[in-house]
């Protein structure tokens, strides 16, 4: 509330204004509400899922198309990535002896 | 006492956001003064002006889940209630109404307290006519209503600065339109 009011001339613009009673206004307006279905639920339910929804939607779409954008590699080959000796990772599994700890404790 | 209207306020609207239709019923009880009273500023037509409230009304039962209990209804009302105004205002052409002219007393009237009453209001009534429509709703809010500065600039959608100048200027030409009244009558 403020408190520097002008209030003589806000009492004559109220009587200036004054609508009169108010009950037949408010009995309208609750008439038009009776007719009208029971929306707030609906509508306010709808329309904060769609204040989330529409941008969250927009930012899974962008990031989708970015994804499928980027250049793709070839996938690396297990033979490749593992050690690069002659026999290749598959004579870790093929071989009848242990794996030759060697190379490794030799690295300085 | 304020702080107990508050609370049954808050009741209400409690009520109200729960789908009981009596309880805003009650609230536009409270509100329906300020809110015609604000939209026959804006409007000057009191049919269009009570059009604009009923909307105004009908979409804040719409819009209350929005609304957040933790601050004051008044101002979210009356904002709703300003936007109706203004959206009617620019949907349709302000009809100039003869009720004024129809309801002024001739000049060989008794100087009683009414007749006095009744110039007074038509000599405001030609002010707000020719004041803007921002001036009239911020020194309505303000002088008529009791909305702060801080409030009125949320309701009407401009800077608190803007509304202080508002007042300033609408209250001055307000004035002036009394004083005459009263050089004139009195």
């Amino acid at each position: 509330m403020n408190q520097d009011q002008d209030k003589e001339l806000g009492l004559a613009l109220k009587r200036t204004l004054d609508p009169g009673d108010n009950r037949v206004f408010v009995s309208r307006v609750l008439a038009r509400i009776d007719t009208a279905p029971m929306a707030p639920l609906f509508w306010d339910l709808l329309s904060s899922w769609a204040r989330r929804g529409i941008p969250a939607a927009v930012m899974i779409a962008a990031l989708t198309a970015f994804l499928l954008a980027l250049p793709r590699q070839p996938a690396a080959n297990l033979e490749d990535t593992l050690v690069g000796g002659t026999d290749g990772g598959a004579s870790l599994f093929t071989s009848p002896g242990p794996p030759d700890a060697g190379p490794i404790a030799n690295t300085p | 006492m304020r702080k107990h209207l508050d609370k049954v306020e808050a009741d209400l609207v409690r009520r109200a956001m729960s789908g009981d239709r009596e309880a805003f019923g009650q609230i536009m009880e409270r509100y329906a003064g300020s809110a015609r009273r604000l939209c026959r500023a804006i409007l000057r037509d009191s049919e269009d002006a009570d059009d604009a409230a009923q909307d105004a009304f009908l979409s804040a039962w719409v819009k209350l889940g929005q609304y957040d209990p933790r601050r004051p209804l008044g101002p979210w009302l009356m904002r709703i209630v300003a936007n109706a105004a203004k959206d009617r205002r620019r949907r349709r052409e302000v009809r100039r109404t003869d009720e004024l002219s129809e309801s002024m007393p001739s000049s060989q009237a008794g100087p009683d307290r009414e007749t006095d009453r009744r110039l007074l209001e038509a000599e405001l009534q030609d002010a707000l006519e020719e004041l803007p429509v921002r001036y009239r709703a911020a020194v309505v809010l303000y002088d008529v209503e009791g909305y702060s500065h801080a409030e009125i600039a949320k309701i009407i959608g401009v800077p608190e600065g803007t509304v202080r100048s508002d007042v300033f200027h609408a209250r001055r030409m307000l004035r002036q339109a009394m004083d005459d009244w009263k050089e004139n009558w009195k």
